[in-house]
């Protein structure tokens, strides 16, 4: 890491985005600097999954723009993992036909080097020691909390600049969410990996997170610190279910 | 005489199995059927017969030909036809019928160029039989089993020992997912056109050996189309096991019924297998697929 927290590694500016003819993002605009963890927080249809489908490529840019580095994205969606911008996708999406190692190797896809997949797929066993014991099984035999565990490594096999994680507690034991959450606070702290989460769980998104953004109807509606907004009287209301 | 039936039941069973085998491949990853598979494997076989008949080369780098014309013309439909038309979002229903279009075309285009006629594979070797106790098989029919036999182990080493291979197996479960982890999808893409349109040309040489070469020999592809629908699509055992399968049946039935009950009774059956297992001897089930 370089230690200078404020550099900001990925500018989102006026981002509008749209399906056919409905916009899903009206003019985002957020900044989000090296080492920090960001959630963002709202209700169904809010545009969360989409903000971090554009940023990793699988959803095109219908005006505005989005700078990596200080570089714009690159033109082709294999590209961006090779840049260190991660997803780990809504749902898993993890590949049930292929074994728990297999998977993995997918996620290091653009490394050459075996050494270098060896090594990091050992980082992943020692962060998630059941997948080390599961490593020949068919990753469909899994269970909901190892899949997730399943897909958080494979992101982690591209040594991610950038990981963003899209509804990670979705269909998790509540136990399991907050040894995924603890999970997620170590990767950033070991790596010094950048961390953008989307979440449900607005209570456990915002105690985890740095900087917090609340989405509502594709805008912006609040941002700031974690705390800040968890002591947040509107937010209370609205988002984490307070009388 | 039961063993001659058998042999000539793998060797063309076998060219059903190649066959097979091209379209599930990409089935697996497209979720098309790839109808040009027909044409691929008549310009794969015209291939050796011209290498053969203009240069008076030997009949295995004449197949090595047929394969390289064959995987060549597949992955040039892929890149002029397949991808733009996958870039433009098309309905995996369009893919489909732009295959069939070429399916028809590309042979007719092949009967102005060449004319219609049916011409011999020009190969003695091949056509020479080998004696066995009291067994008598043509050369061509060993050939085919054997060569068939290598390149499915070939491709299944492939698929499962290297790096590209296992791209190609995420590729299969989920091309949006494999390319976000960083999988060249259109590479992918092109890889398996030419290896199923080499397939394709293999089966195309060993066809038109057993029969002969001629611009709608391509119609035969149907077979393997249904033998990989039978052994569930996508599924590569599946479609091997089927292929096979279907061989047998056909010359079973050619021979001990009646050449004229050969494709109504295997038909027939098929229809039943689908009925009992929609998804297919070895089908994943659970996919929408076309």
């Amino acid at each position: 890491m370089t230690g200078n927290s404020r550099e900001i590694l990925l500018s989102v500016k006026d981002l509008n985005v749209f399906y056919g003819g409905i916009q899903a993002l009206h003019g985002i605009s957020l900044d989000i600097k090296k080492g920090q963890i960001v959630s963002i927080i709202g209700a169904n249809g809010a545009g969360k999954s989409t903000l971090l489908k554009t940023i990793a490529g699988d959803k095109e840019i219908g005006s505005g723009t989005i700078e990596w580095n200080g570089q714009p994205l690159p033109p082709k969606i294999h590209q961006f993992s090779q840049q260190g911008i991660c997803l780990v996708p809504e749902g898993r999406k993890i590949f049930v036909n292929l074994t728990v190692m297999d998977n993995l190797r997918v996620g290091a896809y653009a490394e050459k080097k075996k050494s270098v997949i060896r090594e990091r797929m050992e980082e992943v066993f020692d962060l998630f020691p059941r997948l080390k014991e599961r490593s020949k099984q068919m990753s469909g035999t899994l269970s909901g909390g190892e899949q997730q565990m399943l897909a958080v490594g494979r992101a982690l096999m591209a040594a991610p600049k950038l990981m963003m994680l899209d509804e990670p507690s979705l269909g998790l034991a509540p136990i399991i969410i907050d040894e995924m959450f603890e999970k997620f606070k170590q990767i950033n702290k070991v790596y010094g990996t950048t961390m953008l989460i989307v979440e449900q769980n607005a209570q456990l998104a915002l105690e985890t997170a740095d900087t917090g953004y609340i989405l509502n109807l594709g805008t912006i509606q609040m941002e700031g610190n974690g705390r800040e907004l968890l002591d947040n009287p509107y937010i209370q209301k609205a988002y984490l279910g307070f009388q | 005489m039961i063993v001659q039936q058998l042999i000539t039941g793998i060797s063309i069973g076998s060219v059903y199995a190649l066959l097979a085998v091209g379209y599930a491949l990409v089935f697996s990853v497209f979720n098309f059927s790839n109808f040009g598979f027909g044409p691929v494997m008549m310009l794969g076989a015209f291939g050796a017969l011209f290498a053969i008949e203009k240069t008076n080369m030997a009949l295995f780098p004449a197949i090595l030909i047929a394969l390289v014309v064959a995987g060549l013309i597949s992955l040039l439909m892929e890149v002029s036809i397949y991808r733009p038309m996958r870039q433009k979002k098309a309905l995996k229903v369009y893919l489909m019928i732009a295959a069939l279009g070429i399916n028809t075309c590309v042979p007719n285009f092949c009967i102005q160029v060449w004319g219609g006629a049916v011409r011999p594979f020009p190969s003695d070797w091949a056509k020479a039989v080998i004696r066995i106790g009291g067994v008598v098989v043509p050369r061509a029919d060993v050939l085919a089993a054997v060569l068939s036999v290598i390149m499915l182990v070939l491709l299944w080493c492939f698929l499962f020992r290297t790096k590209l291979g296992l791209g190609i197996r995420a590729s299969a479960f989920d091309s949006n997912t494999a390319g976000l982890m960083g999988i060249n999808v259109n590479r992918v893409a092109a890889v398996i056109f030419l290896l199923s349109g080499a397939t394709a040309g293999l089966a195309g040489c060993f066809y038109g050996m057993k029969y002969s070469v001629y611009p709608n020999m391509g119609v035969v592809a149907t077979k393997g189309f249904v033998s990989a629908t039978v052994g569930g699509l996508g599924s590569l055992p599946g479609a091997v096991i089927s292929g096979l399968l279907l061989g047998f049946l056909e010359t079973i039935i050619s021979a001990y019924v009646s050449t004229t009950y050969r494709d109504l009774v295997a038909y027939g059956l098929l229809v039943i297998v689908l009925i009992i297992k929609p998804n297919g001897l070895l089908g994943q089930g659970a996919h929408d697929k076309l």
